[in-house]
């Protein structure tokens, strides 16, 4: 025995940095998540997915005096794209492409690393990311990008099992955060730019058995299905990239499902093309659809509808009513009875040239003239979308929507596409991907923007304007701030009222995930990635 | 679909060259496998690998190399990258020589496996589970999810030798790894704080008791701290022997991660 030093003097300040509870994340403690404010248990926080923490020790008063903890720094260049999970005084997070730490609150000391080693050939349209972890139990689970879930034991990282859930050869990968509900983890598979066929499936947490799946693109006897024409549906698309929201009351998870394929050249797949570009609710249990509400039918600009389903509680024409909020990336705000699926009110919140509006059932009214050409044409929003996948937030306490906006156009052209087996499939590219990028578009039509909406009308209620954009979430608190960021390196803490900016940190290096707010030693932080790093924010 | 900052020209590029140089990875040949080529990888191998791997592949602390197959890779191609980039979360590390001589040690590497059976167990696993259960072995080992955090986890133990495991079965303090040191230390009211060293820095240290519960702690706020650097494994020489020992290094050497059936795992 090597003794390294004693009697280190007389302590006077709390022996334990981190004092946990060590208790099990079973799937009652994610769903009475709100009653923990000072974890983050799930990939959206809680099953409603309002991005919204009720911690306020960092509030407008003092959002000016947060100061550095600690950072960790990641040894991956690939764009961190990855939302934490805090649990119990414990930091889990996913360095890029698939690797996992476990990080000490309090300091950002690494209690331990998964390394995941890629064995098979990768083809992902944006980058080698991950969005995030679930946990269940003492276990934490992450779909990889060369397809597998990963079993992990949360206190030593030890794999408890690895299995292969998709083919990574044909295109599919696994990117966004499992969601767990009840007994059972739900995914889905990305790839939409490789002409994969999209599902949603339930994985049993004990091995990763598929136990039912949910083809989000019908084949032939399923529902939907006549809205494809010959065999386009099997390389039809309709990827699943972000985590669902659920609602124990309805017993109803709900899931944004990605563009059809080929992605701009609508011609080989004549029809709505169900159920790309909408949202599903399905029974968790069983996988069955109880409705869906499509967004975009027959998309040809890659509008995904791969954004995060806002549960909200409201009044809606004098009645309480279970609501979705949904700012979609086609330009548009909606709101749905989210026990029906009913359109009840739908305004674009960046500007459309794409369709005149929504008919009484939410279907847009197309312009025929804003289909891609082979020439080229231009059309608002651009092909990142009025949003994309980063997450709005919602607070009670403003009774507002946050949502980061995109203001630009893109030229979309229409090209040949060509499917071979794993490779893109996408018929041709837009051009103008970033705002303000192109010699005609001046900053005022090319800009990114914080707007907080109101769910009654869809109107603007304020907005932050930025010159670049922002592909940061948004997390709203009940100190009544909200905490994003931007590409261009800004961490921005703005009031929630009133949009007005109490802080902005240039962190040196692109926002591209969602803040995160927890405590340990009862003190509150701010998580907040940038670049290659994760900084996390108290108050002195 | 997002979109990384490249122009469309660019795109199609990429999309095209990873692919097609990932293929001719899988289907690249060794071009140096002659005798001599084998005989100059083969002083590489024993003044760099052997340590690990044993002097004829057989395995010891690192995973045995006769089998032929290879988890990460047991293409020419996959083969040279794992020795050149080494295994990211694992002991193996990377090596660098020129590539001539990498390709050799590709080539020695590959003539471990000529004509030699896979090391066989001649124990019975499932009566080696029970002498684990006996023996009170998951007090301290977790393998798929059971058991205790203080020892290593055992669900893919089974890469290593059976040499190696009976080594480490009868004398576990022959080699105790860094990640295996034990905290020991005391609070400033004489409250025991005991666990696996998971990290360590000027001011804090970080482990996990036998509890598994993971705690963080301020050296200054110690009385006594020290780094136990003993294995705390008991040795099992004349506690375990005969066919029970056969059949419990017979089980551990069945532990494997992944599909059993899958022979390259």
């Amino acid at each position: 025995m090597m003794r390294r030093s004693s009697h280190l003097g007389i302590a006077v300040c709390a022996l334990l940095l981190t004092a946990p509870l060590g208790a099990q994340v079973t799937y009652e403690r994610i769903l009475r998540a709100e009653e923990e404010p000072g974890n983050w248990l799930t990939y959206n926080r809680t099953y409603d997915s309002r991005h919204h923490s009720p911690l306020d020790e960092i509030n407008r008063e003092n959002a000016g005096d947060l100061e550095l903890k600690w950072v960790f720094q990641a040894r991956s260049l690939e764009k961190f794209e990855s939302t934490a999970l805090a649990v119990d005084g414990v930091i889990y997070n996913v360095q890029m492409p698939n690797d996992v730490v476990a990080l000490d609150a309090v300091t950002g000391r690494k209690f331990w690393q998964y390394t995941h080693v890629l064995t098979e050939t990768v083809n992902v349209c944006c980058g080698r990311i991950n969005r995030g972890l679930a946990i269940l139990g003492e276990t934490l689970y992450m779909g990889t990008i060369d397809g597998k879930l990963v079993a992990l034991d949360a206190k030593t990282g030890a794999v408890i099992f690895s299995k292969q859930i998709v083919d990574p050869s044909g295109g599919y990968s696994l990117t966004h955060a499992p969601l767990v509900v009840k007994d059972k983890l739900i995914v889905g598979s990305a790839g939409g730019e490789y002409g994969i066929r999209g599902f949603i499936a339930a994985l049993d947490p004990k091995n990763g058995d598929e136990l039912w799946r949910f083809n989000t693109i019908p084949g032939p006897g399923e529902p939907g299905h006549e809205t494809w024409s010959g065999d386009s549906w099997k390389r039809g698309g309709g990827s699943i990239w972000l985590t669902g929201s659920y609602d124990p009351e309805l017993n109803l998870t709900y899931w944004g499902v990605g563009n059809p394929a080929p992605d701009w050249n609508g011609d080989v797949r004549p029809g709505d093309n169900l159920y790309s570009d909408s949202v599903v609710a399905l029974n968790p249990d069983t996988g069955e659809l109880e409705w869906y509400f499509q967004f975009t039918p027959h998309d040809e600009w890659d509008w995904d509808a791969v954004q995060v389903p806002v549960l909200v509680d409201r009044e809606w024409e004098g009645k309480p009513r279970k609501l979705m909020l949904w700012a979609n990336r086609n330009g548009f705000f909606y709101v749905l009875d989210r026990a029906t699926g009913e359109f009840l009110h739908g305004k674009n919140f960046v500007k459309v040239t794409w369709a005149k509006g929504l008919d009484e059932n939410g279907r847009p009214i197309k312009i025929p003239e804003a289909s891609p050409t082979r020439e080229g044409v231009r059309v608002w929003p651009a092909v990142q979308g009025g949003t994309n996948w980063y997450s709005p937030a919602y607070s009670e306490k403003t009774g507002l929507f946050y949502v980061s906006s995109w203001e630009y156009s893109s030229i979309y052209h229409k090209g040949d596409p060509l499917y071979t087996r794993g490779n893109r499939y996408v018929g041709s590219l837009p051009q103008g991907v970033w705002p303000n990028t192109m010699k005609d578009e001046d900053e005022q039509q090319g800009h990114g923007a914080i707007r907080a909406l109101s769910p009654d009308t869809g109107d603007l209620e304020w907005e932050f304007k930025m010159t670049g954009v922002g592909e940061s979430g948004i997390l709203s608190t009940a100190g009544d701030i909200l905490i994003t960021g931007t590409m261009d390196g800004y961490m921005l803490v703005l009031d929630s009222f009133t949009g007005k900016k109490l802080l902005s940190l240039n962190l040196g290096g692109k926002i591209a995930c969602s803040p995160i707010t927890f405590t340990a030693q009862g003190k509150q932080y701010l998580a907040v990635t940038s670049g290659n790093a994760m900084f996390v924010f108290g108050l002195r | 679909m997002r979109f990384r900052i490249i122009g469309c020209a660019l795109a199609a590029a990429l999309a095209v060259v990873p692919l097609v140089a990932q293929h001719a990875d899988d289907t690249e040949r060794n071009p140096f496998t002659s005798d001599s080529d084998v005989e100059a990888g083969g002083r590489l191998y024993r003044s760099h690998c052997a340590v690990c791997h044993g002097l004829e592949g057989e395995g010891g602390r690192g995973v045995g190399l006769t089998s032929g197959r290879f988890r990460h890779g047991s293409s020419d191609r996959g083969l040279y990258n794992t020795i050149s980039v080494g295994i990211p979360g694992t002991e193996m590390p990377g090596i660098f020589f020129n590539g001539r001589q990498m390709w050799q040690l590709v080539a020695f590497v590959r003539s471990l496996s000529e004509g030699k059976a896979a090391e066989q167990a001649t124990g019975d696993p499932d009566k080696g589970s029970a002498v684990y259960a006996a023996n009170g072995c998951s007090g301290c080992h977790r393998i798929r999810g059971e058991g205790g955090r203080l020892g290593p986890d055992l669900t893919d133990i089974g890469i290593r030798s059976m040499g190696h495991l009976q080594a480490s079965v009868l004398n576990p303090n022959e080699s105790v790894l860094p990640q295996h040191w034990m905290v020991r230390a005391k609070s400033s009211d004489g409250k025991p704080i005991t666990g696996l060293r998971l990290n360590e820095d000027t001011f804090s240290v970080q482990l996990i008791d036998a509890s598994g519960t993971l705690l963080s702690v301020h050296k200054a706020d110690l009385a006594e701290f020290e780094v136990d650097r003993t294995s705390g494994m008991p040795s099992f020489e004349g506690k375990i022997q005969g066919d029970d020992l056969e059949n419990l290094i017979a089980y551990l050497a069945s532990l494997r991660l992944g599909d059993p059936n899958d022979a390259s795992q």
